[in-house]
């Protein structure tokens, strides 16, 4: 699940929390959002164009697991609209305008992951 | 015994000396006395004014890592007038273009070169790219906008850029985690001896409160930095093509060169040229990390600790047998 603010400014940090909840009856290993490829993170612009991210660096990141019992979730706070990649940190900077977003969340190496719902992000003009 | 009345200085191997009582040539006056007796024999234009010749570069400083100063944009020799008289000296001859007519078209801007890209010692990361580190990111390597330096010339009607000399800054951090420690014999123990030989075979995988060493970040990291120079060159010259393919025409509001200039340099293909991001550079950007190279140079930090700890344990007599790592390494 993708946890978005209501309304956001272009340009200024954005809050997003990452909720991964263990809907099984058995317990699972989850991994950071932080651990290169867990995370994807999709922006489709106002006509629902892919946005594409831009690198912002290499980053070497350590695999951190956490054991989530059967019902349980995980939140994260990620730092804005940025993910690691299996190449790199990828980040979106985005000029105001009205955008969709979803997550692609891997827990393990081997998975293809699940996704999020659609949210609803609207950006708007810096305040000075 | 020596012909001369004084045994003449010697300064160079040539051991002569210029009227000045500088070093001088094969001619016998030294590259000052030289310059300016021709400078003397220069010719006026038909306007009265010296002839305006673009300035060598119209950036400045040049970078820390060229060796000697850029070589001026060829300046016309000077013609020698028909009714100066001759020099006492020995005159050297050499072919030079006569000067062009009022009006004419200015000299062409010099053909695009290769240029060396300039690597600075990496600098540390920025205050901001460092507090953006997850709690579990030990490094970060990133290039900057890279800085280029060009000469502003003149192609007929037009202005056109060439690039003088590019120069690429990387920004690099390598850190421990929170509550990471460097695994030392002095801090091994029976209980920790294997766990911390694991983490570090495990490449540090294991995260925070475990064992893993800085100059292993540090090893990775550099490959990074190395990888940027490698890609560099082959995606470049395609952002230098972009550069020197600019061009504004020399009249109206960019008639001058520092017009020109400006406006070239301020443009949004001048900008993104300058950018090092995933559309500019996608060979490095597309480079897994980790990978193998990462791994190998983390490996050759590791092992000889590894194999430290493991012969420590054996001595210490911690049964570095049942730790499957010193054991797939023959310490038992």
């Amino acid at each position: 699940m993708l946890e978005l603010p209501e309304r956001a400014e272009s340009g200024r940090p954005l809050s997003v929390r990452l909720v991964v909840e263990n809907t099984t009856d058995e317990p699972v290993s989850v991994v950071s959002p932080s651990t290169p490829s867990a995370l994807t993170l999709v922006v489709l612009d106002q006509h629902w164009n892919v946005v594409e991210p831009e690198a912002a660096a290499k980053v070497h990141s350590a695999r951190e697991e956490t054991d989530l019992a059967p019902g349980a979730s995980q939140a994260w706070d990620l730092a804005g609209l940025s993910f690691v990649s299996g190449t790199a940190e990828m980040r979106y900077s985005l000029p105001p305008g009205t955008y969709h977003l979803l997550a692609v969340y891997r827990s393990g190496t081997n998975q293809i992951g699940a996704v999020s719902q659609v949210e609803r992000l609207e950006l708007a003009e810096p305040q000075t | 015994m020596s012909t001369y009345a004084t045994e003449p200085a010697r300064t160079s191997a040539v051991g002569r000396r210029c009227a000045c009582g500088g070093t001088a040539g094969l001619d016998g006056e030294c590259p000052e006395c030289r310059a300016k007796r021709l400078s003397r024999l220069s010719v006026k234009s038909k306007g009265g004014g010296e002839r305006e010749i673009a300035p060598p570069t119209d950036e400045a400083p040049a970078p820390e890592q060229l060796a000697e100063e850029e070589e001026p944009e060829a300046q016309e020799e000077a013609a020698l007038p028909a009714t100066a008289p001759p020099p006492k000296e020995k005159i050297l001859f050499r072919v030079v273009e006569a000067p062009p007519l009022a009006g004419a078209g200015k000299k062409k801007c010099p053909v695009p070169a290769n240029l060396p890209v300039g690597f600075p010692t990496p600098k540390k990361s920025t205050a901001a790219q460092i507090a953006a580190m997850s709690a579990s990111t030990w490094g970060i390597t990133a290039p900057d906008p890279l800085r280029v330096f060009t000469l502003t010339c003149r192609d007929g009607p037009l202005w056109r850029l060439r690039v003088t000399a590019v120069v690429s800054d990387i920004r690099t951090f390598s850190r421990q985690l929170a509550g990471q420690v460097a695994p030392t014999t002095a801090n091994s123990t029976a209980a920790n001896f294997c766990g911390q030989v694991t983490d570090l075979d495990s490449l540090g995988v294991a995260g925070a409160g475990h064992f893993y060493m800085l100059d292993a970040v540090r090893a990775h990291e550099a490959v990074h930095v190395q990888e940027w120079k490698t890609s560099m060159g082959s995606d470049w010259p395609a952002q230098k093509a972009i550069i020197e393919g600019l061009n504004v025409p020399a009249s109206g509001a960019t008639k001058t060169q520092a017009a020109a200039r400006v406006s070239m340099r301020g443009s949004a293909a001048f900008k993104n040229a300058m950018q090092t991001g995933t559309a500019n550079y996608p060979a490095f950007w597309g480079i897994p990390d980790p990978n193998a190279q990462t791994n190998a140079a983390e490996r050759v930090v590791v092992t000889p600790q590894i194999r430290h700890l493991c012969v420590n344990a054996r001595n210490k007599g911690f049964g570095p047998g049942a730790c499957p790592v010193c054991a797939n390494l023959g310490i038992v």
